[in-house]
């Protein structure tokens, strides 16, 4: 099963070499009682398929509004963001949902399982939103709770996991239908050093052998340190900590 | 900041959530106080309807007899009466039959009341005539109008009883031509308003009013200047006069002797003859006579007719025989021998001829005579012959006191007529038998009696419950007058029937009424006042888990849970105190719509449409109460354990402790489930040896196993999570994911299924119990007791049905005696009185009482609810009618009766059944106490009492001839027997239906009753859905998180939306799905008996609704949730 699903992978990955994501002068901007809060202020990047990218800052610095915007989540005040080409911006409900279903993959801090489905059956959930769940994508799904070691918990309820496990099964469900962009909130923010060590790896190795690319907003040094990039949010802008191709600042 | 400052702003903070508590709490509240409003309602009706029927009448007497008009004017001469009352009108009120002779469409009306008034009368009330009704003309009131399809000046005919002295059932009494028949024309149609609808039995029925002249019809009955019943009306019509005043009333009716039908006369002797224009002297009568005469000399004598005195070859035809102790002084005596002695004594067993007879006879002292008699009185319309043999003791000289015709009483169409041959009497007579020297007998003295024999003797032979005494000859001692005498015997009218009846009074009593209509129509709202619970309850609870978090705040910063409790039952109390307010005047609207329903679709409850809107403080404060009470306890119990979750959970949105979703694989549930269908399936086939009644309930209990079976079941399978995988290759997954998200909360999703399944399944499955007996074959042991058709007369028949002769003498054609010839006909004697049955909502005082004949109580059958038993269940329970009871320690005479079982719990409130007495007055107006000592199951005799024939002669020696009849016929021939019953005997007002008609207008009450609670009972299941709904809310909010992680990896709101409501669908589904499969375990036997009918339209337009509205209202609580932002969501905002 393992070498099927490596072989899989090498060919998404020369599929998707044309990836890419742009963040372009995103703004974002909160209504309050007396002037509006500005959370982002004009912040672009960019990054290709395979790239992986940290994006640290203190609490309250809009990290999570950005990913969520990337996400499509949540709208900028202004700016674009292009996945793969496409700009979803203007896109309405329900085709959002489904470039969202399609081409973006969501990792949580709270992993947001649903307690009442098994492991196996909280992966398969996004291909739903496609419509039939085919044999194959069962398959795939099997195959990534392999990848991600919980091959014989298949039938268990996230009440019977770990904290880890249950992370190691989000991550598994962000991938079910292959996105191109994978993207991590805080993903170890409620786990024990030595078990987010365990996904921080995973979540590296997953990325590389799919050929996506990642954005992880942490507050961990730690984790961000294993990223090949690491930007900083900090009074709404984003700035390049290390690493390289660093194609944006504020 | 005060607490009271922190409710006020939480009150109006939090407006829209309270104004969805308060709705279902006004809701409830409405409910509440609109049920005790139709308490109130039927309450204040009938009492309405009490005193409009009577206008200003407050006493009534009506006698057994005819008595003159002029006692009314003489009761108002009384001071004491003028005092409280101030119209005494005389009427006669008589049943009758009144007929439109169209030869192409004739229609008939039975069981009418005529009144013959006065212009007067219509003074009394409102709604009357402007004018006096007119000589040979009729006034009819709109609902016998509408019987006949009359309009004014229509011909009709009238049926009136002829009303003779003499009883019927008297050998004398007249037997044939009983109706008489009267044309008349319409002269107008009155509203049955007012006296429009004059009736003196509590009923809310419409009468069927006919009025006539006073002096016509005293006119035609050939009783001028006399009636049978005095109205006397009082000043206020709402309020009947004080109790003192009826008893003045009373004490001041002095009937003269005139009026008891009571003759004195001086006879040619010379002695004073006391003799009754009944012919016999009523025992009570007498005794009162004998007490007032005291130390004067009376002579009683009982003079009968002898059909033939014989001895040895020879015999002389119809002779009168007088019993009597022969006295020695003149004029009441002596009878001497014709040997010259005087005869002191006739022993028993002697006879005494006198020198006529004996001559003819060829008769020596020592010879047999026989004597052959009719016995006195004709039972079944049949005139048994007897005959007796006496010892000749002397013959009697025909002079001095033998040669009397005045022992004769006068007998009208015998004593009258001038020859023998001539005579018209009421009994078989053979004129042929009537020789030369009879008619010289008769021509020279009369009806003087041809025999003497002892008094005792007599009596012993021809007494009857007419009375012993055809005479008392009374010495007058040579100073006593008839005028003295007259003065000397006033007689006490309450003693004879003279009594008046305070019917006004009686009248508002009965109002109160037979069914408690207020917790009638409250357990019929039950789930309705549920379901508002419910709902208060959920959306309560629902508006503080909205505000958790606050509730988290105030116990952060060190409120205790008992503090934060009372707050928000204080906001609670608040709102439940305003919305309770808003209900009760929402009550007054739904006890309208409650009343609507009684006037039209539920009509049969009540029968007629005449209930209208009333209310009291009392309820509108009780119901104000009840409604603020529930609500607040329903709001204290939907945040009793809001406390329990600590303060870092609430303020983090968690208001439920962690539930732990680890499937549950216990077998034990699945085991529980498959022991009570194992139940069900024993109960079942138990319930095939069962008897009807019982099958009905155990195949209910039947279906509840069923239901408990499904959810036990049910629940076991979603705590498995066993509802199928929630994503698998293919398509349906949303539907999968639905139904797995239904087994997420398994106790609430079981909760919510079995409310409503419960609730279905008792709407349901009520319907086993609504039963048809229309096309019930007769069954010996079931309500119609074996009889196929029944059948009541407006008059008394006196004839025997079974007979030949009977049926000839009624004039019966050929094809209607053929057909009675195969049926076997119980005629049962009725004395009058009010309709005890669930048709009639007053509560009856004196219910009518039917005399069950020998053969019938020997015949047996019938299904009993409960018997006397004495140790052993007796084999026949009619035979419990012929015990002597005895008296009762406070010397009130005990009579056995047997009942309807709902006629004795439900109308006469006699809960503890056979045992248990009720007082009535007797035919004298004394009281008589009856025991219940059988009950039976829904029969035909609802309604009324049953006591032995010969106990209802005794104790109401005035009803004579039979007016109900219960026929046996092959039930293919009973359409035509009734046909032939009721054309051929029309004159008497004959109305035939068959047992299966009359069982299904009695349990047309019980049937709508369950159309009612079933109408109700789905109005509260729809309200209910709305409480599903809420749970429904309840669980989406508390996985908003769950949701908006499945829209943010690309589910599209309307996916969700479809997936949130296929699993309200699914909830609901299965709800009504166990409801309808449980009630079908519990209906279907009876159906396929054809013994059980549902509504099905209307059940399945219920259910449909119910899904329906079930559905919408959980998609709008959806809606409102999808709505909600996504990343609040998921940060758990």
């Amino acid at each position: 099963m393992r070498v099927g699903y490596l072989v899989l992978s090498r060919h998404l990955l020369v599929a998707r070499t044309m990836s890419s994501l742009l963040v372009e002068d995103v703004t974002k901007e909160f209504p309050t009682r007396a002037e509006p809060l500005r959370v982002l202020r004009g912040v672009s990047f960019q990054m290709q398929a395979g790239e992986n990218l940290a994006i640290v800052g203190p609490s309250g610095s809009g990290k999570s509004t950005l990913l969520n915007i990337i996400g499509t989540l949540e709208l900028p005040t202004s700016g674009r963001v292009v996945v793969d080409g496409q700009d979803p911006t203007g896109l309405d409900e329900p085709r959002l949902a489904a470039f969202r279903n399609c081409k973006i993959g969501f990792v949580f801090q709270d992993h947001h399982l649903l307690p009442q489905c098994s492991v196996l059956e909280n992966v398969l959930v996004p291909a739903v939103a496609g419509g039939r769940v085919s044999q194959e994508t069962v398959q795939r799904a099997r195959r990534l709770l392999d990848r991600v070691g919980l091959a014989d918990r298949l039938i268990h309820r996230p009440a019977e996991l770990s904290g880890g496990e249950r992370q190691r099964v989000a991550l598994a469900r962000a991938l079910i239908n292959q996105p191109v962009l994978l993207l991590a909130d805080e993903p170890t923010g409620n786990l024990d050093r030595a078990t987010a060590d365990r996904i921080a790896h995973l979540l590296l190795d997953v990325q590389q052998d799919e050929g996506m690319m990642l954005v992880v907003v942490t507050h961990s040094q730690r984790l961000a340190g294993k990223m090949s990039r690491q930007m900083e949010l900090s009074e709404g802008r984003l700035q390049e900590v290390s690493g390289q191709g660093l194609s944006g600042s504020s | 900041m005060s607490a009271l400052r922190l409710i006020i702003v939480s009150l109006m903070y939090h407006w829209r959530m309270h104004l969805a508590v308060a709705l279902g709490v006004a809701a409830g509240t409405a409910v509440l106080t609109g049920a005790l409003l139709v308490g109130d309602s039927m309450r204040g009706s009938l009492r309405a309807l009490a005193l409009e029927r009577l206008g200003r009448i407050d006493e009534v007497l009506v006698a057994d007899r005819f008595f003159r008009a002029d006692l009314a004017q003489e009761l108002m001469a009384r001071p004491e009466v003028k005092a409280h009352f101030v119209e005494a009108v005389p009427v006669i009120l008589l049943r009758a039959t009144v007929e439109r002779p169209d030869p192409e469409s004739p229609a008939r009306a039975n069981q009418v009341q005529l009144i013959g008034c006065p212009a007067r009368f219509w003074q009394l009330g409102s709604g009357g005539l402007g004018q006096p009704v007119v000589a040979r003309q009729v006034v009819l009131n709109q609902p016998l109008a509408e019987r006949l399809g009359a309009h004014a000046g229509q011909r009709l005919m009238l049926r009136v009883p002829r009303v003779g002295a003499i009883p019927a059932d008297n050998l004398l009494g007249r037997r044939r031509e009983t109706v008489a028949s009267y044309g008349v024309t319409v002269q107008a149609i009155v509203p049955a308003e007012g006296l429009g609808r004059f009736g003196l039995r509590p009923t809310q029925h419409r009468p069927l009013n006919a009025y006539v002249s006073l002096e016509w019809l005293q006119g035609r009955l050939k009783r001028p200047g006399q009636v049978n019943a005095i109205l006397v009306a009082g000043r206020r019509p709402d309020r009947p006069p004080p109790i003192e005043a009826h008893q003045q009333l009373q004490a001041a009716l002095s009937p003269s002797l005139a009026d008891f039908g009571i003759r004195i006369e001086r006879t040619q002797r010379g002695y004073l003859n006391i003799t009754s224009e009944r012919m016999l002297l009523e025992p009570e009568t007498e005794r009162q006579l004998l007490q007032r005469l005291g130390h004067f000399p009376v002579q009683p004598a009982l003079t009968y007719l002898a059909n033939t005195i014989a001895c040895g070859g020879r015999e002389i035809p119809y002779s009168t025989v007088t019993a009597v102790d022969p006295r020695l002084d003149p004029p009441l005596g002596p009878l001497v021998s014709v040997d010259g002695s005087t005869i002191e004594a006739i022993e028993p067993g002697e006879i005494v001829l006198n020198q006529w007879a004996a001559e003819d006879l060829q008769a020596r002292v020592g010879d047999t005579i026989r004597i052959v008699y009719f016995e006195p009185e004709a039972v079944g319309g049949r005139l048994r012959e007897r005959s007796t043999s006496f010892r000749l003791a002397a013959v009697a000289r025909l002079a001095e006191a033998a040669d009397d015709p005045e022992f004769t009483p006068r007998v009208p169409g015998v004593t009258d007529e001038l020859t023998m041959r001539t005579w018209d009497p009421p009994f078989p007579f053979d004129a042929a038998r009537i020789r030369d020297r009879d008619e010289t007998y008769w021509e020279q003295h009369r009806a003087t009696p041809k025999a003497f024999v002892a008094l005792s003797e007599g009596r012993r032979l021809w007494a009857s419950r007419f009375g012993q005494t055809t005479s008392l000859r009374v010495d007058p001692g040579g100073q006593l007058t008839v005028a003295r005498l007259q003065r000397r015997l006033r007689l006490p009218p309450e003693k004879l029937g003279f009594v008046f009846q305070p019917v006004k009074r009686q009248g508002l009593e009965a109002a109160a009424g037979t069914t408690p209509f207020n917790v009638l129509f409250l357990g019929f709202s039950f789930f309705i006042i549920a379901a508002a619970v419910m709902l208060v309850a959920l959306l309560f609870r629902l508006g503080v888990e909205g505000r958790a978090h606050q509730v988290g705040i105030l116990m952060a910063v060190g409120l205790s849970q008992r503090q934060v409790r009372r707050l928000l039952v204080a906001e609670g109390g608040v709102v439940a105190a305003v919305a309770s307010l808003v209900g009760t005047v929402a009550g007054f609207g739904y006890a309208a719509l409650m009343l609507v329903g009684l006037r039209s679709w539920w009509l049969a409850a009540v029968v007629t449409p005449f209930l209208r809107l009333f209310w009291s403080w009392t309820n509108l404060a009780i119901g104000y109460a009840s409604g603020l009470v529930v609500a607040w306890l329903a709001i204290a119990w939907s945040i009793r354990r809001i406390g329990r979750v600590s303060p870092r959970q609430l303020l983090a949105g968690q208001t439920t402790e962690a539930e732990h979703l680890v499937a549950s694989r216990s077998p034990v549930p699945a085991i529980v489930a498959a022991g009570l269908v194992m139940i069900a399936l024993l109960i079942g086939l138990g319930a095939t040896a069962m008897s009807e009644e019982a099958r009905a309930g155990a195949f209910f209990g039947s279906g509840a196993v069923v239901l408990a079976a499904a959810l036990v079941w049910t629940w076991s399978r979603l705590r498995a999570g066993a509802t199928g995988a929630a994503v698998a290759a293919g398509g349906a997954n949303l539907l999968r994911m639905a139904a797995r998200n239904a087994a997420r909360n398994p106790g609430r999703s079981s909760l919510g299924i079995g409310s409503m399944a419960a609730t279905c399944f008792l709407i349901m499955s009520v319907s086993a119990f609504r039963q048809d007996p229309t096309a019930k074959e007769p069954d010996r042991q079931s309500g119609n007791g074996g009889f196929a058709l029944v059948a009541e007369s407006a008059q008394p028949i006196y004839h025997d049905l079974n007979a030949p002769a009977g049926r000839r003498e009624l004039g019966m054609p050929d094809e209607a005696d053929r057909l009675l010839a195969q049926c076997r006909v119980y005629p049962l004697r009725v004395k009058s009185g009010e309709d005890a049955s669930c048709l009639n909502l007053y509560r009856p005082r004196q219910p009518r009482i039917l005399g069950a004949p020998a053969d019938f109580i020997r015949r047996g059958g019938f299904a009993f609810s409960a018997v006397r038993t004495d140790g052993r269940r007796p084999d026949n329970p009619w035979l419990l009618l012929e015990e002597d009871l005895g008296a009762d320690q406070d010397g009130t005479p005990l009579v056995p009766v047997i009942m309807d079982d709902a006629t004795a719990k439900y109308s006469l409130h006699l809960w503890e059944g056979v045992g248990q007495t009720l007082d009535i007055t007797d035919g004298r107006g004394g009281a008589i106490r009856l025991r219940v000592v059988g009950l039976l199951k829904n029969s035909i005799f609802q309604g009324t009492v049953l006591m032995a024939e010969s106990q209802l002669l005794v104790h109401f020696p005035g009803v004579s001839g039979y007016r109900f009849f219960l026929v046996e016929t092959p039930r293919a021939e009973a359409e035509a027997v009734r046909d032939a019953l009721e054309s051929a005997l029309s004159d008497y007002g004959l109305a035939v239906e068959t047992t299966g008609q009359r069982l299904a207008d009695f349990l047309a009450v019980q049937n709508t009753y369950l159309s009612t609670f079933q109408s109700l009972g789905g109005l509260g299941l729809l309200l209910g859905t709305f409480g599903l709904a809420a749970v429904q809310l309840r669980n989406v909010l508390e996985r908003r998180s769950e949701l908006a992680l499945l829209r943010a990896t690309g589910f599209r709101r309307s996916a969700l939306a479809w997936m949130v409501m296929a699993e309200s669908g699914l909830l609901l589904a299965a709800g009504l799905g166990f409801g309808l499969l449980a009630a079908l375990v519990a209906v279907l036997p009876h159906l396929v008996a054809g013994a059980a009918t549902v509504p099905w339209l209307w059940l399945g337009a219920t259910l449909a609704l119910v899904l329906l509205t079930g559905l919408v209202a959980a998609g709008a609580a959806v809606r409102a949730v999808l709505r909600a932002p996504l990343l609040a969501a998921l940060r758990h905002e």
